[in-house]
């Protein structure tokens, strides 16, 4: 489990290349270019929740899964992936966001299965599949940037041009948004999320004027199943 | 040369002709011929030189030395000569010179300035049509007629983000993107 210190912020198309070749210059580093598909699943048995009762306890998340995107493939052509589950991001008055994050990696051997079916195992299964594209930067202090959109699967309303996979199309042309973050091992680690929280902030002072990063609302970045809201 | 007005017309009254006068003037007249003169020019010139070497050599120092009288100088006696080294002036006489070379030397120099102005403003007007300094296009572009509508634009981008940061995590964490 890792505790990740996030900011995040997001820049218009127009913006894209001065900001590109500005973290670069700040980086001393080309950027690296990534693709992941992503898909979100969730339980298909929701546990109601009963004040009281015993699973007032009980806490059921969303499974996030990732995987090196290729466009000519299904989901379920995808053999390796990361499995992760996130908890809502610590509450509090901060500065940054800081999330614990489970991730493990899922490797499907056997020919006929799938992720659909793996996922179908675990009493889960795919709600939303998008596709994140950016760039990404590593920065001194461990500090990593990322600039990507998310594409979603057009949907074919016309009937002459069915696309048998879809198309993968920005949510948003227009705009990217940038996440910078640092991953800390252990959520005990009181000095290193210091220093790392420290480190990001250093970063969002110095990119001030042309990215501005910022803490986002934690309600956004939780993955549980929303019984108690 | 040798008295020219006692030989020549007889009926002119020579009473006025200061003739002793002249007759001193021919004999040492006789006495310098040519080749005399000559040598006493050169004689002069070398002075002239030397006094000009000595003068150059010593420029630094002289143009430090500050000449005042002692108490024992004889004021009154060498009074020219007391003058003559305390003017801190040139000389008016001298000063003619040096405004007669200063002009001499000037009237050159513009002469030259003139035709210097002129090439150079040629050369300005010819580099700056040669160059346009105003807009955002080269004379290259200009005569090739580039269609500005092919420029990148440089605009400012008033678009709003079709979602704000929290809606697309939230569109990343549960996958519930809001309809708009």
């Amino acid at each position: 489990m890792v505790q990740q210190l996030s900011l995040f912020s997001s820049i218009s198309k127009s913006q894209y290349e001065l900001t590109k070749t500005s973290i670069e210059t700040l980086t001393g580093f080309k950027s690296l270019t990534y693709q992941n598909i992503n898909l979100i699943s969730s339980p298909k048995i929701i546990t109601k929740y009963e004040p009281n009762s015993k699973n007032a306890q009980y806490e059921q998340y969303k499974i996030n899964l990732k995987a090196p995107f290729k466009p000519e493939l299904h989901r379920n052509d995808y053999k390796d992936w990361i499995l992760s589950i996130m908890d809502i991001p610590s509450a509090g008055k901060r500065k940054i966001n800081t999330q614990s994050i489970l991730e493990s990696n899922i490797q499907i051997l056997d020919k006929e299965s799938n992720i659909d079916k793996y996922l179908d195992d675990l009493g889960y299964k795919v709600d939303t599949e998008y596709v994140i594209k950016g760039e990404r930067f590593f920065y001194v202090n461990n500090i990593t940037i990322e600039i990507f959109q998310i594409l979603v699967k057009t949907e074919t309303t016309q009937e002459t041009e069915v696309k048998e996979k879809g198309d993968w199309e920005p949510i948003d042309p227009n705009f990217y948004i940038i996440k910078a973050f640092i991953n800390v091992e252990k959520a005990t680690d009181i000095e290193n999320l210091q220093k790392s929280s420290n480190h990001l902030l250093n970063l969002k002072n110095e990119l001030t004027g042309l990215v501005e990063l910022d803490i986002s609302d934690r309600n956004s970045m939780d993955s549980r199943i929303g019984l108690r809201k | 040369m040798q008295a020219p007005t006692t030989q020549n017309e007889q009926n002119i009254d020579h009473s006025g002709v200061p003739i002793e006068a002249l007759e001193s003037l021919r004999l040492r007249l006789t006495q310098v011929n040519k080749c005399q003169i000559g040598d006493q020019v050169n004689i002069i010139f070398t002075q002239l030189a030397s006094l000009s070497a000595t003068l150059s050599t010593y420029s630094e120092t002289l143009a430090k030395t500050v000449v005042y009288p002692l108490p024992d100088f004889p004021t009154t006696e060498q009074e020219s000569l007391l003058t003559t080294l305390l003017r801190k002036k040139a000389l008016p006489e001298v000063n003619e010179w040096i405004e007669d070379s200063k002009k001499k030397s000037t009237d050159i120099l513009l002469k030259d300035d003139e035709d210097l102005t002129d090439w150079a403003l040629n050369l300005v007007i010819n580099q700056r049509d040669e160059h346009e300094f105003r807009g955002f296009h080269t004379k290259k572009e200009i005569d090739e007629q580039i269609n500005e509508d092919d420029d990148i634009k440089i605009k400012q981008d008033f678009s709003r983000p079709k979602y704000s940061i929290d809606e697309v995590l939230k569109f990343m964490y549960q996958g519930s993107l809001p309809t708009k």
